[in-house]
């Protein structure tokens, strides 16, 4: 029992007007420590509802979800959850949002650990500021100071900069890296982007349209500091790539 | 011409037109006799009626009495609207079994119950507070209860994800994001109950401003009867400035 994330046989499935309508099937997925996992698929796959499962949002039937050996039965703080929209509350500065999740811990300890969290997304000087006063990519950050601060065991990432401009995309992305090394969480990052799959994750998770299926699973065997101008990295985006896109793919190298 | 001096003097004009108009054509109506001071006294007839009842200690009695009233019923109502309203949105429950009561008292004018309620409880503090309350009642039930519902999900969650009891959800999510609502409903609420009083006062009354316009009126003297009008108007805006600083105070989040 070396995993600290381990699904297996898990469905999922909605009643919508009356209709059983299966989201997810048959997922088996375990996931060790440390590792960045990355599951990618078409918008309406399923991968959200699986990330809540995990999170403990969303209720399941079908199969087991175990966390550190455990049952997953609802939330928890061995799991850190960061959605696409930052939902930092308005009503709090950053530096209290960043606390949100600390409401038992101790005074000191807790600026404390405010602070060190606002350094580590480079934040520190906003303490005091509201949401709306930070752009879209700031209040990115402070949402992951935020998961963070309650030390999760797990960070559970949900198409965390798909709202993000594509330049301050890469900016957290890079972020993250160092994040990674610093932290050395598990990561398990949900997106729709390739690029960012191949470059943040250990691993890339292909889901199939709905109802979800894992499809395919490809080990990225690259350091965690990677290059997107290099061949390797190419390489491993054109097979998570031809995977979404193999009819356009081939077509295209016919026309030139 | 927006902003700086120029823009402000400009601004002020504009506010100040109307009123100066109607001041002026006033004026001029009274002084040329063109109207019998028996119907509209003059703007001197009025500032020294003004000045007689205030130096008498009358004007700062009656609205004092007028001002208690509105407190009292003006805050059951806040106490019983904001508590009935997050039980009612909460509760679907509790919600069926006051709403068709509500829905037609709410229909119900104030000034129809009066009659009744004199029966019951004669011309005393009583009949005045009841009115008040129930007038400035509903408007508060009523924002209060969408406040609750239109608090978003995603706001709900992250209280799941941080395990917050039901207390700590209310007053740390619900509540805050309820505030410019609750301020809605407590502006309309307090010109509701402004309005009654000196409906109630008029109607069944030995004291306030109401009852000095009519007591007024029947010694024909139409300079007190202004006074007491407007004063009402003075004093309501007063009241309704003061809600919008308290409000603006409160939430900073909001000055943008």
């Amino acid at each position: 029992m070396n995993h600290i994330l381990d699904v297996t046989g898990l469905s999922k499935s909605y009643r919508v007007d009356g209709m059983e309508l299966s989201v997810l099937q048959d997922i088996d997925l375990q996931v060790e420590h440390g590792e960045c996992v990355a599951i990618v698929g078409n918008s309406g796959c399923g991968k959200s509802t699986l990330l809540k499962i995990i999170a403990g949002l969303v209720p399941y039937e079908n199969g087991q979800v175990l966390c550190n050996g455990r049952n997953i039965t609802g939330p928890g703080t061995d799991r850190g959850v960061v959605f696409q929209d930052h939902r930092l509350l308005p009503w709090l500065t950053i530096a209290e949002n960043v606390g949100f999740g600390l409401k038992q811990t101790p005074r000191a300890r807790k600026q404390q650990i405010i602070s060190d969290y606002l350094k580590m997304v480079n934040l520190d000087g906003f303490e005091k500021a509201y949401p709306h006063q930070l752009s879209g990519g700031m209040s990115q950050r402070a949402a992951i100071a935020r998961a963070l601060a309650g030390a999760p065991e797990i960070l559970l990432m949900d198409e965390p900069f798909g709202a993000l401009d594509a330049l301050t995309r890469i900016t957290l992305q890079q972020e993250m890296i160092r994040i990674r090394r610093e932290q050395k969480k598990t990561v398990i990052l949900i997106t729709h982007d390739i690029d960012e799959a191949v470059f943040l994750g250990n691993r890339v998770i292909i889901m199939s349209e709905r109802p979800g299926r894992i499809l395919r699973t490809i080990s990225i065997e690259l350091p965690l500091e990677r290059d997107r101008a290099s061949s390797d990295f190419s390489y491993y985006v054109s097979r998570v790539y031809k995977h979404f896109f193999k009819d356009r793919s081939t077509n295209e190298e016919y026309n030139i | 011409m927006r902003g700086g001096a120029p823009g402000k003097i400009t601004a002020a004009l504009n506010t100040l037109i109307l009123p100066i108009i109607m001041l002026v054509s006033w004026h001029i109506v009274t002084h040329f006799k063109i109207c019998p001071p028996t119907v509209l006294p003059g703007i001197p007839d009025v500032i020294k009626a003004f000045g007689r009842q205030a130096l008498s200690g009358q004007f700062f009695e009656d609205l004092g009495i007028s001002l208690i009233r509105v407190v009292k019923g003006f805050l059951i109502a806040a106490v019983s609207g904001v508590s009935l309203g997050v039980i009612m949105a909460v509760s679907l429950r509790t919600n069926r079994f006051f709403k068709a009561v509500f829905e037609a008292l709410r229909q119900i004018p104030t000034i129809a119950i009066i009659p009744l309620l004199i029966i019951w409880f004669g011309i005393g503090e009583t009949t005045k507070v009841i009115m008040i309350a129930k007038s400035a009642f509903f408007p508060i039930l009523l924002n209060t209860i969408s406040s609750i519902r239109e608090t978003p999900g995603g706001y709900l969650e992250l209280a799941r994800i941080y395990k917050l009891k039901p207390l700590q959800t209310y007053l740390s999510i619900y509540f805050p994001f309820s505030i410019p609502y609750l301020f809605t409903g407590l502006r309309l609420a307090l010109g509701a109950a402004w309005t009654t009083v000196v409906a109630a006062e008029i109607v069944a009354s030995s004291s306030g401003i109401g009852y000095r316009i009519n007591d007024a009126r029947m010694l024909m003297e139409p300079d007190t009867v202004i006074v007491g009008i407007l004063s009402i108007g003075a004093v309501g805006s007063l009241m309704d400035k003061g809600l919008v600083c308290l409000e603006k105070r409160i939430t900073p989040w909001l000055n943008k």
